[in-house]
């Protein structure tokens, strides 16, 4: 579960968010949607606990992202357009080196088969494409079985396949009851991956939007917000 | 503190130069070409070296040191992983501790190899004991780490930020670098017991304020 109130950051005299109130619940799936700076990203930061909030507060299954980082940050697996991979090291190495850092004992061939990885786990990283990056990012963000998943943008970048293929693992992390939220600007990828959503633009929620609604009422929707 | 992640995340670093070696070559490199072109331009058998050795010695870890703390939270924010290592559950201080640890790593390696280079290359005659030397050398790089260690996470956010890692680290470790100069002279020249020299413990005090300083601070610099 995901609670969001009145939250607020302001850096010097700009204002990235203003009063949002978000409640997302255990197991759904929630877009973040909106136009470039319309304070998508820092929310997503704020949630993952690497930026503060100048005031209100965020919730992860009932845990101040502010009070108690290190608890929130058990709860959370961040995947965003950085991989967060080191890549001099393995597959294999990183998220062992990872689950080292949550202290967490992982299946990691099994996460590594889960990405389709697993014939490449003793390969360096550096050596990978983008859209495997993007796979193994996922293993990393899983790896120490968080309730709730923080996709900041996942597929930016990533051409068809690789963004298919994507798809298809968060599809799958979805069916194992995790809550997802995701900020992304392709419409497909909001309406085939989520349920519900806001908009956001200046930093204020300015809309909610039914990501099951028909085809044409959706791409009006992005057409708007674009506006 | 947790030992144990700082551990993980010191062999971590470890693993990526050695495979990488993109820091421990050009340090080592520096380190011999700097010993080399003094050893060429001044006579071993001279008295004059004798007076000179300790400031000279102690010049070549300082740039060599450079080299190598500019990488440690650089390349982490360059390569985005810094953000990957505050995701997970390790306080900012681990992650501090860590970065120090590995860098002193590095410089006692370079110290392992450059200390004995210089010796026998300058064909020196330490009038104390070697040993003491090198702990004094060591002390000199602990203090050396823990500053540098701090002012490279604080400019990591800068515009040309090896190079202003050079202009603000040098100024505050000016008293640190006289303290073990003045201790390797003595040490080295007029051959006094490493536990009867003052400015010893000045260094230890110095590397104590500054751990507790930047361990205090570390939070405020990674947060945005």
């Amino acid at each position: 579960m995901i609670r969001v109130e009145e939250l607020s950051k302001r850096f010097n005299n700009f204002t990235a968010l203003d009063g949002i109130n978000l409640h997302i619940k255990s197991g759904e799936s929630f877009a973040l949607l909106g136009p470039n700076g319309a304070g998508k990203t820092t929310l997503i930061r704020i949630l993952s606990t690497l930026l503060k909030p100048t005031s209100g507060r965020a919730l992860l299954n009932n845990i101040d992202v502010t009070v108690e980082p290190e608890d929130a940050k058990r709860q959370i697996g961040v995947v965003s357009h950085n991989p967060y991979l080191y890549d001099e090291l393995t597959a294999l190495e990183n998220l062992e080196f990872y689950a080292g850092l949550y202290e967490s004992n992982p299946d990691i061939p099994e996460l590594l088969k889960l990405v389709n990885l697993d014939s490449r786990a003793h390969d360096p990283v550096g050596n990978f494409s983008r859209g495997m990056k993007q796979r193994l990012s996922i293993a990393r963000a899983i790896l120490h079985d968080p309730k709730i998943l923080l996709l900041d943008e996942p597929t930016s970048g990533l051409d068809h396949k690789s963004r298919n293929n994507f798809y298809t693992l968060v599809d799958r992390l979805k069916s194992r009851g995790k809550t997802i939220l995701l900020t992304t600007h392709y419409l497909e990828e909001a309406a085939g991956l989520c349920e519900n959503g806001v908009i956001l633009k200046k930093g204020v929620v300015t809309s909610s939007v039914d990501l099951k609604a028909p085809q044409p009422v959706l791409e009006k929707i992005f057409e708007d917000m674009g506006r | 503190m947790n030992p144990l992640l700082i551990y993980r995340i010191v062999c971590k670093d470890l693993k990526s130069e050695l495979r990488g070696k993109e820091t421990i070559n050009f340090m080592f490199l520096f380190s011999f070409i700097s010993l080399l072109m003094f050893n060429f331009a001044a006579d071993p058998f001279s008295p004059a070296l004798t007076e000179v050795g300790p400031g000279l010695l102690w010049f070549v870890f300082i740039f060599t040191g450079m080299l190598g703390l500019s990488r440690a939270f650089i390349k982490e924010k360059e390569t985005g992983t810094l953000e990957g290592l505050l995701l997970a559950p390790v306080s900012t201080e681990d992650i501090l501790y860590a970065k120090t640890f590995y860098n002193l790593l590095l410089m006692l390696g370079i110290q392992l190899i450059a200390f004995p280079l210089f010796i026998v290359l300058f064909n020196y005659n330490i009038a104390g004991s070697a040993l003491d030397a090198f702990i004094v050398l060591a002390l000199g790089n602990i203090a050396f780490v823990v500053v540098g260690s701090f002012m490279s996470a604080l400019v990591m956010n800068a515009k040309s930020r090896e190079l202003v890692l050079q202009i603000i680290v040098l100024p505050l470790l000016l008293p640190v670098i006289i303290l073990t100069i003045i201790s390797l002279r003595k040490v080295m020249i007029a051959g006094v017991n490493l536990l009867s020299i003052g400015e010893v413990k000045l260094i230890v005090f110095y590397v104590a304020i500054m751990a507790v300083l930047a361990s205090i601070l570390f939070e405020y610099i990674v947060e945005e």
